[in-house]
């Protein structure tokens, strides 16, 4: 009889409970790799979808709404104003074509979902209006994709991805429901874990910690725009759905001294130089319309049922909470197949880079939707010709973990870092609206300081306890892992956003204010331990260079 | 925030444990699940949605609420409002949604947007192609 060794040293040592190997593994189980994995297995491979929480009920959508860009390819005015009139709020950044290839896949998407049998919403003249992503569509989505024959690993977080030569070839992790290790060896891997709200306690955004972007530096992957990354929104204080959309032409916004101000910039300075922002539904006097829009915003509106308050009598106070990097723009760097730099990996949704899409900015959801969508099926595809090439010889390849920090500590493990106190750190400057909306070079130089050696110390001494109950064995691991992704994260957007000394899109300095004509190129940022950021000149000709290569 | 699950109406099908993003919840050899790790709940209210007897409330707050009514909860409807919003029936899902902003914006009509945001603007002016 021998006592089984705790989890973290076995994940260390690559020994696992369950073995898997598949064509394509899908990291991530919302919009974009429940879309990833449809494609694949459409495209004749087969598809593991590990995910964190539950495939269908995981990340932000899945506790509100989004609506999605949905734009008719035969329209030509209606993909003129979507596509060009866009351009210039992407303050040179984007490619326009990158804006009609992904657009034209959501639509295609949507519409597949139509003839699947999903009853988009309906006007009262009968038309339907897709573009509407809600709960129901994901779990429409993990049904369909279930159907088609994909295996879906719940409650399955990914610890590290599975390296053969260099080539992406599989990932390693925890089952949180028993405690168990498993590792999938895959043909290729798409990573669609999402961005990261640094734990700011926007609805639906608890799992998201930046675990694709630790996985993907960890194996040579690339970042692009991680200075875009700095999405606050508003809420009700004490309220946790961030979604405006419950605001409207009924409402009126003011500052502590009663002055009315504009949602955004005008809100944050509230906050910042007043005290407060408040926020009231003052324009719509009728009862009966009040009744409904306060019906038809019950994803938002059941807040005021909760708090007890009624908007259309009383003003209520207002947040601006930290989105981070969801529906923002920055993240992994990819190519027109969606691929990443590391040979079999693909990634899509919001922890890829959305530059291409509409560049420095604006955020949001319908952009942010439609990528999932499209960028989602375009990677599914590339990913399963990947894995089809490599053939089924795929899954004996040699293979070792990537998986670093909070992982393989580099020295002894130590007792005394406290993961709770790792995030508040990475909070403590993420969250600020001082720090992180309006960004300043002192500021985030100290805090690149304070990283760097929080860095070292979670390098040299950060993993999981051992734990005799297995599921708590578990949550210590991920856990662990979890800090080291936020704290990478946070120094890979504050490395960045240090490097562009200017105001542009979802990224502002209060100490350059002002948009920067000299500054229209890419910051390409990476590395894990040693941190890089570079230039990349904006090439308009990039995606026919591309296209070419292949 | 999830607030409260009520015991004496789970039928202990465990469906909110085996959908819970977050591993709010433990399951037990008999009866209903414990909400053994409130603190991890990030209020998506997808254990409200799938529980086929409406048995769990989940308030859009980021904190619980401190002697919370459940009775009141209950007896309003509050409890399954949101599933009834999104057109969920028993914990199951329809294959579609309602059109809940279309009728308001039907019935209310729409403000134009400022003629100087000039993207607003053509997307408003283009809108009425977004229909099937």
């Amino acid at each position: 009889m021998t006592t089984k060794r705790g989890l973290k040293d076995r994940i260390a040592d690559g020994e696992v409970d369950l073995q898997l190997s598949t064509d394509v593994l899908v990291i991530g189980g919302s919009l974009s790799g429940l879309w990833a994995a449809i494609s694949a297995v459409q495209a004749g491979a087969r598809v593991i979808v590990a995910e964190k929480g539950y495939a269908g009920t995981a990340g932000p959508i899945a506790a509100g709404s989004v609506g999605s860009y949905f734009i008719r390819p035969d329209d030509p005015s209606h993909r003129d104003v979507m596509v060009n009139a866009r351009m210039p709020l992407a303050f040179g950044l984007a490619d326009s074509r990158w804006g009609e290839i992904i657009l034209d896949q959501a639509y295609k998407n949507m519409l597949a979902m139509a003839q699947w049998g999903y009853k988009w919403p309906t006007t009262a003249d009968g038309r339907q209006r897709p573009g509407g992503i809600t709960p129901n569509v994901l779990i429409f989505l993990r049904r369909k994709a279930e159907a088609l024959g994909v295996r879906f690993l719940d409650h399955c977080p990914v610890l590290e991805l599975l390296l053969s030569d260099g080539y992406a070839a599989g990932a390693v992790g925890v089952n949180r429901k028993n405690g168990d290790g498993w590792s999938v060896r895959a043909g290729a891997v798409i990573v669609a874990t999402g961005g990261t709200a640094f734990l700011s306690g926007a609805a639906g955004t608890g799992g998201l910690t930046g675990d694709g972007y630790l996985l993907g530096a960890e194996a040579g992957a690339e970042f692009s725009g991680m200075e875009f990354t700095s999405q606050f929104h508003i809420v009700p204080s004490r309220g946790a759905l961030s979604k405006g959309a419950y605001r409207g032409s009924w409402s009126t916004l003011t500052d502590n001294n009663g002055k009315t101000i504009t949602l955004g910039r005008q809100t944050v300075k509230a906050i910042l130089e007043t005290g407060a922002a408040w926020d009231t539904f003052d324009r719509e006097s009728d009862p009966e319309l009040q009744k409904l829009i306060f019906s038809s915003n019950y994803v938002s509106t059941q807040f005021f049922d909760d708090a007890g308050i009624d908007p259309f009598k009383e003003k209520y106070q207002v947040d601006f909470i930290c989105e981070g990097s969801i529906r923002a723009t920055g993240g992994l760097d990819i190519d027109e197949r969606l691929s990443t730099r590391v040979p079999g990996l693909y990634a899509s949704g919001d922890v890829t880079s959305r530059e291409k899409l509409n560049g420095a900015g604006p955020p949001g959801g319908g952009p942010a939707a439609a990528w999932a969508q499209g960028a989602g099926y375009l990677a599914g595809q590339s990913a399963a010709a990947f894995a089809r090439r490599l053939g089924s010889s795929a899954s004996d390849r040699k293979v070792e973990g990537a998986g670093a920090a909070g992982l393989r500590p580099l020295r002894t493990r130590r007792d005394d870092i406290v993961v709770k106190d790792v995030v508040g750190a990475v909070q403590e400057h993420m969250l600020a609206l001082d720090k992180n909306y309006w960004r300043d070079g002192a500021s985030l130089k100290a805090s690149l300081v304070r990283y760097g050696h929080l860095w070292t110390e979670l390098r040299d001494g950060l993993a999981g306890a051992d734990d005799a109950d297995p599921r708590a064995e578990a949550r210590s691991v991920l856990r662990a892992r979890e800090a080291a992704a936020l704290l990478a994260a946070a120094r890979w957007m504050n490395s960045s956003a240090l490097e562009r000394p200017e105001t542009r899109g979802l990224h502002r300095r209060s100490d350059f204010p002002n948009l920067d004509p000299n500054q229209t190129h890419h910051l390409i940022s990476g590395g894990v331990d040693q941190i890089w950021v570079k230039r990349r000149a904006v090439d308009p000709n990039a995606l026919i260079k591309e296209a070419a290569a292949a | 925030m999830i607030e409260f699950l009520l015991e004496e109406t789970c039928v202990g099908c465990d469906i909110c444990a085996d959908i819970c993003p977050q591993d709010v919840f433990d399951t037990q050899a008999s009866g209903p699940p414990v909400i053994a790790r409130q603190e991890d709940c990030h209020s998506c209210r997808q254990c409200n949605l799938h529980c086929p007897v409406s048995a769990i409330h989940v308030s859009l707050l980021r904190e619980p609420t401190p002697d919370l009514d459940r009775d009141a909860i209950v007896a309003s409807g509050r409890i399954s409002a949101y599933a009834e919003w999104l057109g969920w029936r028993k914990g199951k899902a329809p294959p579609g949604d309602k059109a809940h902003s279309l009728r308001l914006r039907e019935l209310r009509g729409e403000r134009a947007p400022d003629p100087g945001d000039r993207v607003r603007r053509q997307l408003y002016e283009v809108r009425d192609s977004n229909y099937l």
